[in-house]
């Protein structure tokens, strides 16, 4: 214990009554400083954020000229048109579809290339750096990489699918298989990250939960639901997000691999607000579709937030 | 037990990278193939062929594409360093 000297405390109280009459001024220099720090962010992301955001709202209650330059107020005629147009339907059943197939999968194949990854073995560094080495693959690369092994000709899944006796898959060329294959090739993209990010979730796992779970006796299995993929729920959480709505904004893949088609199977909703404004010159729908799925994708997140937090153990 | 299990464990490993390194590894052995063996599905290249190499460099200025993605990059890195560290020093040490 501190002996306390009766002038200090005098003192302390001078100054606690000094900063409860500080001027405004005074007061506001934390928000002043943090301004000033922020200033750089602000003003790029006011430029190119911010101002696009509002921009896009703002025209998708317009008719637009080729040059993009609202022409014509025609208030939610947009929306409504969207909403009874067959491409815009078919285009967000396909989006869904897409998510369903990328999200559950992709997680699920990273949890697991993780944990085996996570495992303390000789040579463990080699694997870690072969699982996480999409990270450093380019969205056009990889595309062009699985075009070529989707190829019906030269590609060689369909030789290695000869090699089992399996006839050969139309991937790219029928409506159902091209969605498939465009989720394949996502989620191989997606995994080198999500592989990393979970394994160095498992990697601040305490090891002392693990020494007494097997002291009791406990089997890998009850370990893994009962430790590992409740410590691990905050980085799960975090990594179903992220995946759900980069799955959400797919393009460079669409593009290369199937161009939206075989009959706007793979048409996902952000090749198709693309396909809108710059094919089309129909800045107008294209932003209407593009607050849909700001809209879409908003509400889906926040609705993961109100239900997913709930089962998150924070340390 | 011990060894069935790290046995279980490389197996598991080797097959997983296996399949998820492929499509890299593929494409790397392809660059080393003529036309008429990727024609005919060949995984493995029967010799080691840099003509394809050769082709790339005569056809496209690639040291050009290769300098400005390395400017963008860092430009982008510097960038992203300097502002993010701002942004998030002022969120991590001054309430407000």
């Amino acid at each position: 214990m501190n002996a306390v000297n009766p002038s200090q405390v005098e003192a302390k109280i001078k100054a606690n009554r000094l900063v409860k009459t500080e001027s405004i001024w005074a007061k506001s220099a934390n928000i002043r400083t943090a301004t000033l720090y922020l200033l750089p962010s602000i003003l790029l992301f006011s430029l190119f954020l911010f101002y696009p955001m509002l921009k896009t709202i703002y025209l998708s209650f317009f008719l637009t000229d080729a040059q993009g330059n609202a022409a014509l107020f025609v208030g939610l005629e947009n929306y409504l048109y969207l909403f009874q147009s067959d491409q815009f339907r078919k285009s967000t059943i396909a989006t869904i579809l897409f998510v369903l197939y990328t999200v559950p999968l992709g997680v699920m194949l990273a949890l697991y290339l993780a944990l085996l990854a996570n495992e303390k073995l000789k040579g463990s560094g080699m694997f870690r750096t072969i699982f996480s080495s999409t990270v450093g693959m380019s969205v056009a690369a990889s595309a062009v990489i699985w075009l070529f092994l989707f190829h019906p000709t030269v590609g060689v899944l369909n030789s290695f699918l000869g090699l089992l006796r399996i006839d050969p898959i139309p991937w790219l060329l029928d409506p159902t298989w091209a969605l498939i294959s465009i989720a394949i090739t996502t989620i191989w993209m997606n995994t080198g990250f999500a592989f990393l990010i979970l394994l160095g979730g498992l990697q601040n796992i305490d090891q002392h939960l693990y020494e007494s779970a097997r002291i009791d006796g406990a089997g890998y299995f009850y370990q893994l639901f009962r430790i590992t993929i409740p410590m691990l729920s905050p980085t799960l959480f975090f990594i179903i997000t992220i995946t759900f709505i980069n799955s959400f904004q797919s393009f460079g893949q669409v593009d290369i691999l199937t161009r939206g088609g075989p009959a706007e199977s793979t048409n996902l909703i952000v090749y198709s607000i693309y396909q809108e404004a710059f094919i089309n010159y129909q800045f107008g729908t294209a932003s209407a579709q593009a607050v849909l799925l700001f809209l879409i994708v908003f509400g889906l997140t926040l609705i993961q937030f109100k239900f997913g937090e709930k089962k998150v153990h924070y340390q | 037990m011990r060894t069935a299990k790290s046995i279980l464990l490389y197996t598991l490993l080797s097959l997983s990278a296996l399949i998820l390194f492929f499509p890299i590894l593929f494409s790397f052995l392809v660059s080393f193939m003529s036309g008429s063996e990727v024609l005919s599905r060949a995984v493995i290249p029967s010799q080691l062929q840099f003509e394809n190499y050769q082709k790339v460099f005569d056809s496209v200025p690639l040291f050009h594409y290769l300098r400005n993605s390395f400017v963008v990059s860092a430009l982008v890195m510097l960038g992203q360093l300097v502002i993010c560290s701002l942004a998030a020093f002022v969120f991590a040490f001054i309430p407000f």
